[in-house]
């Protein structure tokens, strides 16, 4: 056995004998799962989305076609309906208006190349976690529909066949999120893991030694690969038996899983260069990671946060990891998907690039 | 002609403008345990770490077992064991295991189990590392630093922090290691560790070599001789025998005189026979020996503090 498999094994023995890490990483996502899961997804399983169409054209008919095709929400036609005030009466979570001249503005807009002026509205009740499902759903089935209209290749489609069998609830919506915090856990690992050992000597001693630093970094994203891996396999189990999720996993999900844990690795490796020890480094990433697992998109929707925290969160990488994996592994949005991992699979490339180059255990 | 394991030729290195080692050349020979004795901020760790191949010298030559550090750094590390300063091992892995891993980082390694045994930590193989005290932690450092059968063992503030008996537990396996024909380089701040366990010794004091040899050589040479003293004396015998004894002094109840290698004898007779026949208290005479501490009160007109770097 090298030193490169020693040190793979030796980690792992470490991590689950310290019982505290192995509770904070492995078991603190599924508190998180159930403690929000409950929170916010008390209510029906099934999410109703009353509409009101004032267009009636064919358009307006196709749209309502998609989004029903995804099976995702129960569409309800409230014409008649007040709709507005029952939405304060707290009778519905969501409720969307399609305005009139809605199909021949976008007839319009698709002739003459430009934006449509005619926009879907919907209505939402910030405090029903329903409603954060829907206004996603809608906008992933708007993109769907905007990119079959204007007759681009086909790279964001809503896939009915895979969406037909979804119920989407709650806890679907969360999962994904959920999956996303334990692969951020990769930079806690890094920072932990790096500036812990060099506290204690133990870079020191190994570069005094014949073992690279190069290949304890390899040794060390195994490590930290693998443990991420099982993070992801706990709430996974949990959700497919407790709440009937069917979350599928394809090569899309694994490249975010794979791109994710290097793109969080890598931030953690600089982080810990720079940082004077443990301590401070800990807290500094702390400091950052907790606002971002929040509003990120992985417990509620962007779209439903103020303007100043949708800006933070557009510039977070977890919030692309995040829609990466819903778009993959529920809505079943693969070209949505496909964006996100180009996206994290850069910041994993360059980030991960980064951290090997400025990695030195030897001391100046 | 002992051959020489290491070989040090005006060796510096810098910070920006500070100097930490200011142009120092030293050499070590095979079998024996150099120390390098000196206070905080003295160069001592730097020094060693450049030898170590973990630090890269400013300028100035080195060369460890016939290698030189700059180009042959990966046949150095093969060779030397190392037991850096603050060393902790895996808290989380127990004896065997965190030997084992560190054996694993040469293509060459002994056998785990017989490296326990050679250091008497049998018991507390599978004791995890966070359970040990602090004297055992340090012990199954030294284990870890011989895990390759190290031509060269560098064994940095080995003892820093550690209670009396643990000490002596380190110092018993320091001694073993040149039992075992071991080349050993110790830095220390103690004096007493250095005395103990040195065959030679380097003070370092503000990154520069201020005195070198045995330590009965420095002691002989910088200590300042050896002292008498007669404690606890009344006013009347304090004056018998500062008038008696060459150099004799006063301080508080007690008579001190410096003993030069000529006079110790006689001088410790005139001060027996005065107190004898004078029919004068006094509470005690002894003779205390110059140590390492006074080599380098007497060399720098300061003390040896604790500390490290």
């Amino acid at each position: 056995m090298s030193g490169f498999t020693s040190d793979i094994k030796y980690t792992l023995k470490s991590f689950f004998r310290n019982k505290r890490i192995v509770f904070w990483t492995l078991f603190f996502p599924i508190v998180l799962f159930l403690l929000f899961g409950y929170i916010f997804g008390s209510q029906s399983d099934s999410i109703n989305l009353y509409y009101q169409d004032n267009d009636g054209s064919q358009m307006s008919n196709s749209f309502i076609q998609s989004l029903n095709s995804t099976g995702a929400v129960n569409l309800k036609s409230g014409s008649d309906m007040d709709l507005s005030q029952m939405l304060k009466d707290g009778k519905i979570s969501a409720y969307l208006i399609i305005p009139s001249e809605f199909g021949q503005n976008v007839l319009t807009a698709q002739h003459t190349n430009s934006s449509s002026s005619s926009g879907i509205q919907i209505y939402y009740d910030k405090s029903k976690s329903s409603s954060m499902a829907v206004v996603s759903i809608v906008h992933q089935v708007t993109d769907s529909f905007n990119m079959k209209m204007s007759n681009t290749q086909q790279l964001i489609t809503v896939d009915s066949e895979n969406a037909a069998t979804k119920g989407m609830n709650y806890f679907d919506f969360l999962l994904p999120g959920i999956l996303a915090i334990c692969i951020m856990s990769a930079i806690n690992m890094a920072v932990g893991g790096i500036t812990h050992l060099r506290d204690i000597g133990l870079f020191r001693k190994l570069s005094t030694t014949p073992f690279t630093s190069m290949q304890w970094i390899g040794a060390k994203i195994i490590v930290w690969t693998t443990i991420v891996v099982l993070s992801l396999v706990l709430p996974l189990v949990l959700s497919w038996l407790a709440f009937g999720t069917h979350p599928n996993i394809n090569l899309i999900t694994v490249l975010l899983v794979i791109a994710g844990t290097a793109m969080f690795a890598g931030l953690g490796i600089i982080f810990a260069n720079y940082a004077k020890d443990s301590e401070s480094a800990v807290t500094a990433v702390m400091a950052i990671t907790f606002p971002l697992m929040f509003i990120s998109g992985t417990f509620i929707p962007v779209e439903n946060m103020p303007w100043f925290l949708q800006y933070i969160a557009n510039i977070s990488p977890l919030t692309y990891l995040s829609n990466g994996l819903r778009s993959s592994m529920i809505t079943g949005n693969y070209g949505d998907a496909v964006t996100n991992l180009a996206i994290v699979g850069v910041l994993g490339i360059v980030l991960f690039g980064i951290g090997v180059a400025v990695f030195n255990w030897k001391e100046d | 002609m002992t051959e020489k394991v290491i070989e040090v030729n005006s060796l510096v290195k810098k910070y920006g403008n500070l100097t930490t080692v200011d142009n120092i050349s030293f050499s070590i020979k095979k079998g024996e345990i150099f120390a390098f004795l000196g206070p905080n901020g003295a160069g001592k760790t730097t020094t060693v770490e450049i030898l170590e191949c973990l630090r890269t010298a400013t300028s100035g030559s080195v060369n460890v077992l016939g290698y030189n550090i700059k180009k042959d750094d990966f046949k150095i590390k093969q060779r030397i064991g190392v037991l850096p300063q603050d060393f902790s091992a895996f808290e989380w892995l127990n004896v065997y295991e965190n030997i084992d891993y560190f054996a694993k980082m040469y293509p060459k390694h002994l056998n785990v189990d017989e490296i326990i045994e050679t250091l008497d930590l049998e018991d507390k193989r599978n004791t995890l590392f966070k359970d040990l005290s602090g004297g055992l932690k340090q012990r199954v450092g030294v284990a870890i630093s011989l895990v390759n059968d190290p031509e060269m063992v560098f064994l940095d503030e080995p003892t820093t922090g550690l209670d009396p008996k643990a000490r002596r537990d380190v110092w018993d396996a320091v001694k073993e290691l040149k039992n075992k024909g071991k080349t050993v380089f110790l830095t220390t701040h103690y004096m007493d560790e250095a005395y103990y366990l040195a065959d030679r010794v380097c003070v370092l004091h503000k990154g520069q070599i201020i005195a070198e040899g045995t330590p009965d050589d420095l002691i002989n040479r910088y200590g300042g001789g050896n002292t008498l003293i007669i404690r606890g004396c009344d006013p009347e015998a304090r004056n018998e025998l500062i008038n008696a004894i060459p150099d004799g002094t006063v301080e508080g109840n007690d008579v001190l005189a410096k003993l030069s290698e000529d006079d110790a004898v006689a001088s410790i007779s005139v001060a027996a026979s005065i107190i004898n026949t004078g029919d004068f208290t006094c509470e005690e005479i002894y003779v205390r020996k110059s140590t390492l501490e006074d080599v380098f009160l007497n060399l720098t007109g300061e003390k040896l503090t604790k500390g490290g770097k």
